[in-house]
């Protein structure tokens, strides 16, 4: 009787002071997304808070829309309003300015937390030729640009890279799958399959492949569906004839694998009749879009129903001397060419030291490094 | 866990009969006649180690499992008065307290390790399963005080020396904010989990208060409730991915051999 009642009284203590409190506030405040029918592709750097937004030429800049996905309960308004802002409509058109960039507030739901992103508008072409000189090193790893102002060309390579910072295995960026390096002239980009170590263990993506490609990398996707997180493609007005460049490959030694238990879960093991025998992959891509968020991925970069033409290397042979390659496009469908006008077609470029590296298949140390890459085309002649 | 509760059970009256053999030992007789009393008590810990008062990042307890963790204790009492009902006891306890739990939670500071001593940190918005398991070799010193010739009430401080501890678990079904809150969000969703371990963030010296009761049910055999309540945070000081302290609340539930 007597015990009983101080143990009620113990549980009474006990539940009493545990309660759940009330939910606090959300305290997240970063850009998580933007799209808009005139936008073509968009990254989104949280580290140097900073987004670019591509859009076509023909947008009208005083009205632009975008949708920002934000934090649950987070706000965004321009630092500085101007006339014609209409959220999500907001005026870009500054005459007398090079860079079309304005900036936003993001403020959490509660409050306390701001942040403050730079937003650039770029109404520029893609790029034929690529030299991997310039990179944003201020980061934790290299971001690869080709800027041509003079024929108004800007394009921000994407990487698997962000990916890879979460394995917490980088100490340095050179420690990072996609890097800059000597090329053929000047600087070049090195590409390298690296162990994820055992939080990639923890999460089925035991190695990570470098790679390099045209589009973006949706950092949010990377663990939960890592083929859907490449985004592949840029809106290209040419007819596009061969794939050329120079490259350099070596395999790594043991080659990662899996199996499929019956329960479906991935099961890895070192391949022995695969050692040494990883390859690259190089190749270029024109699909038709209908629409602007319309992009191929990991899945069906190169099966796709809606892929006009492929130029892909046969193989990467191992190779110490620079070597060119120079790779046709095949065409599997003709291009309708007021569609190509319109900007319904994209164009993807993709670089990976491991050529199943999107399926978390190929040797740790694989590495590919390129430069000087040119995509020909009918309207330059070449 | 009841097979554990039946063999506590079969010790305990085991060594009841062994008791009712009329065999006087004079090192107990002579015990006795100094007023100090030997017991053996033999008990599981229910509970958990937990923040208090749950801080707001925790929504939700979504289950909890508080395992097996047996306790064995050798004590002595000295009693103060002749009547002797008030006495002081120092015990030595081999102490388990364990717990599983799985847990909403928002803007949980984590930090996520590799193998190499990387790591990514964050806020993690999402599910949490924690497993906390100690094992710990405790002194407590306790007041006694006898109510009746069957009840006794004991209150005071105990020390724990933490031998092995484990606090791990891991995260799934949620999003990551990394660095920051104003990082970048990386979703978790499925059979994605990441995992987590805070072992040898664990402090090795604990401590806390112990009240409870014993009843005297047969004899010499006893039947005790003690709440154990830690009084400083089970992890170092400078340890600071969890934002709030933890602490071990367990109830001791078993029975005892008074010779």
């Amino acid at each position: 009787m007597n015990l009983k009642n101080v143990l009620t009284g113990i549980m009474l203590c006990l539940t009493a002071s545990s309660c759940i409190q009330d939910e606090a506030l959300n305290i997240e405040a970063a850009i998580d997304g933007c799209d808009g029918s005139n936008i073509q592709l968009s990254t989104i750097n949280t580290d140097n808070k900073s987004v670019t937004i591509y859009v076509s030429k023909s947008t009208d800049l005083s009205a632009l829309e975008i949708n920002f996905l934000l934090p649950e309960g987070a706000s965004i308004r321009p630092v500085k309003t101007m006339s014609g802002d209409n959220a999500p409509q907001y005026n870009f058109n500054l005459p007398g300015t090079d860079i079309l960039a304005r900036d936003f507030r993001v403020t959490s739901e509660s409050g306390t937390t701001e942040a403050v992103y730079t937003i650039t508008i770029m109404q520029s072409e893609l790029p034929t030729e690529y030299s991997f000189e310039k990179i944003d090193n201020s980061g934790l790893y290299h971001e690869f640009f080709e800027l041509d102002l003079r024929k108004a060309e800007m394009l921000q390579w994407a990487s698997g890279n962000p990916g890879f910072r979460l394995t917490g295995m980088a100490k340095l960026p050179s420690d990072y799958p996609t890097v800059q390096s000597e090329g053929y002239h000047g600087k070049g980009v090195k590409l390298e399959t690296k162990n994820t170590g055992s939080f990639g263990a923890t999460v089925s993506m035991p190695i990570a492949a470098g790679n390099l490609f045209i589009g973006s990398f949706e950092i949010g996707n990377a663990l939960k569906d890592a083929p859907k997180a490449t985004k592949f493609g840029f809106p290209f007005y040419k007819h596009p004839t061969r794939l050329s460049g120079y490259y350099k490959f070596k395999s790594g030694e043991d080659f990662t694998s899996y199996t499929l238990t019956p329960d479906g879960k991935k099961k890895f093991f070192i391949d022995p009749e695969m050692k040494g025998k990883d390859k690259g992959d190089i190749y270029a891509v024109l699909y038709n879009t209908d629409n602007t968020d319309d992009f191929l991925d990991g899945y069906n970069s190169l099966t796709s129903e809606k892929i006009i033409s492929i130029a892909r290397i046969p193989t990467t042979e191992e190779t110490d001397e620079w070597k060119l390659f120079d790779i046709p496009f095949e065409y599997k469908k003709g291009i309708n060419d007021d569609d190509l006008k319109t900007g319904k077609y994209k164009l993807a470029i993709v670089f990976s030291s491991s050529i199943e590296g999107a399926d978390f298949k190929g040797s740790v140390g694989s590495t590919l490094w390129i430069d000087e890459v040119t995509i020909h085309c009918e309207e330059d002649n070449k | 866990m009841k097979k554990y509760i039946i063999a506590v059970l079969a010790i305990a009256f085991s060594t009841a009969t062994i008791e009712s053999r009329p065999s006087e030992n004079k090192g107990l007789l002579w015990s006795s006649l100094h007023g100090l009393d030997y017991a053996f008590k033999a008990g599981i810990n229910i509970g958990g180690t937990s923040p208090l008062p749950l801080p707001e990042e925790i929504r939700n307890i979504e289950s909890y499992s508080p395992g097996v963790a047996i306790t064995l204790e050798g004590n002595v009492t000295k009693w103060l008065d002749i009547q002797k009902k008030w006495g002081v006891s120092i015990g030595i306890r081999l102490d388990n307290k364990h717990m599983t739990t799985k847990a909403s939670v928002k803007n949980y500071g984590m930090e996520i390790f590799n193998d190499t001593g990387g790591k990514v940190e964050g806020l993690w918005t999402g599910g949490v399963k924690t497993k906390a398991k100690m094992s710990l070799l405790t002194i407590p010193i306790l007041d006694n005080y006898l109510i009746n010739n069957r009840w006794k009430v004991v209150a005071g401080p105990y020390f724990s020396y933490m031998i092995d501890g484990d606090f791990s678990g891991h995260v799934y079904n949620g999003h990551l904010r990394s660095p920051d809150a104003t990082g970048s969000r990386v979703n978790f969703e499925g059979d994605n989990i990441a995992t987590y371990d805070f072992s040898d963030n664990l402090r090795n010296f604990q401590w806390g208060m112990q009240l409870g009761g014993e009843w005297n049910a047969y004899r010499h055999l006893t039947v005790h409730a003690d709440l154990t309540w830690g009084l400083n945070d089970i992890f170092e000081k400078d340890f600071k991915t969890i934002s709030f302290a933890m602490y071990p609340i367990y109830l001791n539930i078993g029975f005892g051999y008074d010779f």
